[in-house]
């Protein structure tokens, strides 16, 4: 079992159309998602490595029953591709724009409240079940298979965290990242209570800042959590607002890392 | 993206938000003249640079008389000035906004804001007596392209014990403050303070609006207004080229490919008792371009002691940037102690192909050593 997204999840592509987004779907592809549909404006009944493309994500769902789309779009019309994605009704909207207008991202997080699709962005460079499936444009090589979660808002340090996972003999369940803008939809606190109930998950570690907004739900989780969890969260180039929400991390009883370089070495340390 | 008090005011006159009577100058002899022609009985001269702190720095003056408003205008014009003591901060004053004096009755501070967590716009009545850092006493919530309600506004009006007299002109302005949050795409926009005047009339004294430069391809206008706003001048030419540098205090430079390493790479070094300088982004998809410029940079920064560059994942398949980036490390390691630290996939390849310099840089096989090179470069084996 993995979170969000695993090798029978069915995933459609929107915005094919946009620069950069065909290399995005091959490496997706590639890395075992089960990509069955596209979707671009004026490139309907197309194909495109075999993939059916449509018009609207609503073809894609009664054509190919997809449950889960990858938006890659220009950040003008990611709000009107995330919103698309939820009227269509799918499980799942991973949104890689980053950048999008603050009261676009306001609009995507009000209209998709309550109901059943999760919104994982936007500025998100996707959710990665490694040997399964990549939903966005992280690098799948960087992931091995393992029992370890991750929850980052930021690729570098996700990506980072899961080599040196990987090189520590540890691997990755699910990587998840939150993607670093100020309005996004999947909140750090939702993310760690999804790997909470997780059977597959034996730790969970947290990559990045965590605003001051969302850190008192993190800290209830945490401590709520069976579940061992390990933090790093940038100190030196960060304002107070940081140190006080690591204290409130730490407190809460997660393993705070300083260094870095240490990350793997800590969650092997809190699993001994 | 915060804009000079002279940019928000027109914006929002624009949408239905007044002002008292004022003129920008940029001259003494202007300030004079801005006087003469408003003939209030009494006028403020306000030097023009953003952020906070400009009463403490003797950028507001009142004066009567129209020599008096020369004096003052010329007190501020070309001074260096900024929110903080640091020079880095300072920026040069260019314009004065010279404006009546308004007939006040009552302040009221109101603030219009985006929540981050609901997605929802919130309109903030500060407390009568309380200044802007004073929480709010009272709160409405709306969904930004439908501006809030009347009766929010009269709710509103009400918690601020605003009277008739005032009441419809208030929650006038509370409405069409709600309507230019989303028509300017502001991240915020307060109104400090809003003057309620012995003639009835709400006007605001000192607007403060930050727009989302994230919209700006959605305004032509606002675009504009960048230009007139200060940063950094390291900040800005490195926006210019793709690149993102965040000032610190100390003298390693922190370079990366993400702009979370570069932080973490600030991480690593104080770890290891070094103080960082600063952090450049190269940002993920690097080109020639950005590594060239992000060279000269780092060639004009002189009080540096060392360099750190962390470079995740090279991609050599692209050729041109790999190169730049090969050369780029060579030539600062002629003049600077750097230390190369390569993760992700491919390592092993980008390592080898980095180290083909003949002579230079220091190539650290963990980050730890990276930072421990970096923070004691002296102390290091060359």
């Amino acid at each position: 079992m993995s979170i969000l997204a695993g090798r029978p999840t069915r995933v459609v592509f929107q915005g094919l159309a946009d620069p950069g987004a065909e290399t995005a779907a091959r490496r997706m592809i590639a890395a075992g998602t089960g990509l069955l549909a596209a979707v671009a404006e004026g490139m309907g009944g197309e194909e495109f490595e075999g993939i059916a493309v449509f018009e609207t994500v609503s073809e894609a769902v009664r054509e190919k029953g997809v449950t889960a789309s990858v938006v890659y779009a220009e950040a003008s019309a990611a709000a009107d591709a995330v919103l698309e994605a939820a009227d269509a009704g799918l499980d799942l909207v991973v949104c890689t724009t980053p950048g999008v207008p603050l009261l676009d991202a306001a609009e995507m997080k009000r209209e998709l409240a309550g109901g059943r699709t999760r919104l994982v962005g936007p500025g998100s460079s996707g959710v990665v079940t490694p040997g399964e499936c990549m939903l966005g444009e992280l690098k799948p090589e960087a992931f091995a298979p393992g029992r370890i979660g991750q929850v980052g808002s930021g690729p570098g340090l996700m990506l980072e965290a899961a080599w040196q996972l990987r090189a520590a003999g540890l691997g990755t369940s699910t990587a998840i990242d939150l993607g670093g803008e100020p309005v996004r939809g999947l909140a750090p606190a939702e993310a760690l209570s999804l790997f909470r109930a997780d059977s597959d998950t034996d730790a969970i570690l947290l990559t990045g800042a965590i605003d001051v907004h969302d850190v008192d739900d993190c800290a209830r989780v945490i401590a709520a959590t069976g579940k061992l969890i390990a933090a790093y969260m940038p100190v030196t180039a960060s304002g107070e607002a940081a140190g006080v929400c690591r204290s409130r991390i730490a407190s809460a009883g997660a393993a705070l890392i300083d260094d870095p370089a240490a990350m793997a070495r800590t969650v092997a340390e809190i699993l001994a | 993206m915060l804009i000079h008090e002279f940019q928000a005011r027109r914006l929002l006159f624009e949408e239905g938000i007044d002002s008292p009577r004022g003129r920008v100058a940029e001259s003494p002899g202007e300030a004079e003249t801005a006087f003469l022609d408003l003939a209030p009985p009494a006028a403020y001269v306000k030097g023009q640079r953003v952020g906070p702190g400009r009463s403490a720095s003797g950028l507001v003056a009142k004066a009567e008389h129209a020599h008096e408003i020369r004096e003052a205008a010329a007190k501020m014009l070309g001074k260096w000035d900024g929110p903080s003591s640091r020079s880095e901060d300072a920026v040069y004053v260019d314009r004065v906004l010279v404006v009546e004096e308004a007939p006040v009755s009552r302040e009221v501070h109101v603030r219009a804001r985006v929540e981050r967590s609901s997605g929802e716009v919130l309109v903030e009545v500060l407390g009568a007596e309380a200044g802007p850092a004073a929480g709010p006493a009272a709160v409405e919530a709306y969904v930004p392209l439908e501006g809030l309600r009347p009766f929010q506004a009269r709710k509103l009006a009400a918690a601020a014990e605003v009277g008739p007299e005032h009441g419809p002109e208030f929650c006038r302005v509370l409405v069409a403050l709600s309507r230019a949050v989303a028509r300017l795409d502001a991240e915020s926009v307060e109104l400090h303070p809003l003057a309620l005047t012995e003639d009835g009339r709400a006007l605001v004294l000192d607007p403060k609006v930050t727009i989302d430069d994230r919209a700006a391809f959605r305004h032509a206008e606002i675009r504009r207004f960048s230009d007139g706003v200060e940063e950094d001048m390291r900040v800005l030419r490195a926006k210019r080229s793709g690149l993102r540098f965040v000032p610190l205090e100390g003298d390693v430079a922190c370079v990366a490919t993400e702009a979370d390493l570069a932080a973490a790479a600030a991480d690593a070094v104080t770890v290891a008792g070094g103080e960082p300088a600063f952090l450049l982004e190269l940002g993920g998809a690097v080109g020639p371009t950005q590594v060239a410029e992000a060279s000269r940079m780092l060639a004009g920064e002189t009080a540096l002691k060392s360099v750190l560059v962390w470079i995740y994942g090279l991609d050599l398949s692209a050729v041109s940037s790999a190169n730049a980036l090969r050369a780029a490390i060579e030539g600062l390691s002629v003049e600077l102690p750097v230390a190369v630290y390569v993760s992700g996939p491919g390592r092993n390849e980008g390592l080898e192909f980095l180290s083909e310099a003949p002579a230079g840089p220091e190539f650290c096989g963990t980050l730890s050593e990276a930072a421990r090179f970096t923070a004691r470069p002296m102390e290091s084996p060359q």
